[in-house]
């Protein structure tokens, strides 16, 4: 199976088909998204200030203790709703050079966090690699800011 | 509506026109828009987290608010500039369309909800800063917060989409 032939089949389902046809879950989709951003950006953001010694004066691992749920629910509540935003458009996504830009980012933003950002804030590691830790940091931030960018600009390429 | 002579003279101005007709410039102010929106609200999000109890409870208070609040700030000045700008860019369809006015009063009530958290709260935080037994108005302006700034998104989306 193709690709093409893959977003065609998404197409021609019936929940890409009732989103298509209804003028409310879409946007209200959309909201959802945004709003998962702001949870997992704002939750990214406060644990990483602290590795360039900013923000909380407490350990980071401390900071990320008190906020891992909030980053796990910004993430799954971006996640879930990213997967019906494509549901209801896959053939338009397909060609979208913004949406392809934004999956990278995506995909880079959820390995760094998966094997570099949950793992560096353990207790004692970034004591043990600084540098490191803050080259995750940035990183993770990056992706997160350029997926958001990405993702607005589908909606004007 | 009321003003609306204004309103129509907004409109017409050099600046209106040039942010409307620039390909560029209304795509690059919304999106400065939302992710500064998704920096500051974040970073409002963590703090009322924190009053309503659901997170960062090893940390004190005002260690949080004094930390954070100028990153919120910094955000909140680029998304305020950014929604004039795109305000200016088109006033009418703006005061024309319910969600923008409805969002406009709710921004009032977030801007009045920080006011009395500030001043009628904050004030009594060593009574309470590494506590987990936080008052009820501190955790009432938490709540209201979240509510208000989830509502407001929601409105904002709506706006543009009309």
């Amino acid at each position: 199976m193709t690709f093409q032939a893959m977003y065609e089949w998404v197409n021609n389902t019936a929940a890409s088909r009732f989103l298509q046809d209804s003028t409310l879950w879409f946007p209200v989709t959309e909201v959802f998204h945004l709003i998962g951003l702001t949870i997992l950006i704002g939750a990214v953001f406060v644990v990483c200030l602290r590795l360039f010694g900013f923000g909380l004066m407490q350990p980071a691992s401390q900071t990320y203790g008190g906020l891992w749920g909030w980053t796990w629910l910004g993430l799954a509540l971006v996640l879930g709703s990213g997967i019906i935003l494509f549901v209801a458009e896959p053939t338009k996504l397909a060609t979208n050079e913004a949406f392809a830009y934004k999956l990278w980012f995506l995909a880079a933003g959820i390995a760094l966090h998966i094997f570099g950002y949950v793992r560096f804030l353990k207790p004692g590691r970034i004591e043990a690699s600084p540098v490191l830790a803050r080259v995750v940091a940035t990183l993770t931030l990056c992706c997160w800011f350029l997926a958001g960018v990405a993702g607005r600009a589908i909606g004007f390429v | 509506m009321p003003f609306m002579s204004f309103f129509q003279w907004l409109q017409e101005t050099d600046m209106s026109v040039a942010i409307r007709e620039s390909r560029l410039m209304f795509p690059l102010l919304e999106g400065t828009h939302v992710m500064a929106l998704a920096l500051s609200v974040g970073i409002i999000v963590v703090l009322d987290v924190r009053l309503v109890g659901w997170g960062l409870r090893s940390t004190p208070v005002s260690r949080i608010f004094e930390n954070l609040r100028p990153w919120a700030l910094f955000g909140f000045t680029i998304m305020f500039v950014t929604g004039i700008l795109l305000f200016i860019s088109e006033p009418i369809k703006c005061v024309t369309t319910p969600s923008f006015l409805i969002k406009l009063v709710l921004l009032a009530f977030a801007g009045l909800n920080a006011l009395f958290f500030d001043r009628g709260v904050y004030p009594s935080i060593a009574g309470w800063d590494t506590s987990l037994a936080i008052p009820g108005r501190a955790k009432f302006a938490g709540a209201a917060s979240l509510f208000l700034w989830f509502v407001i998104i929601f409105l904002g989306r709506w706006t543009a989409y009309a």
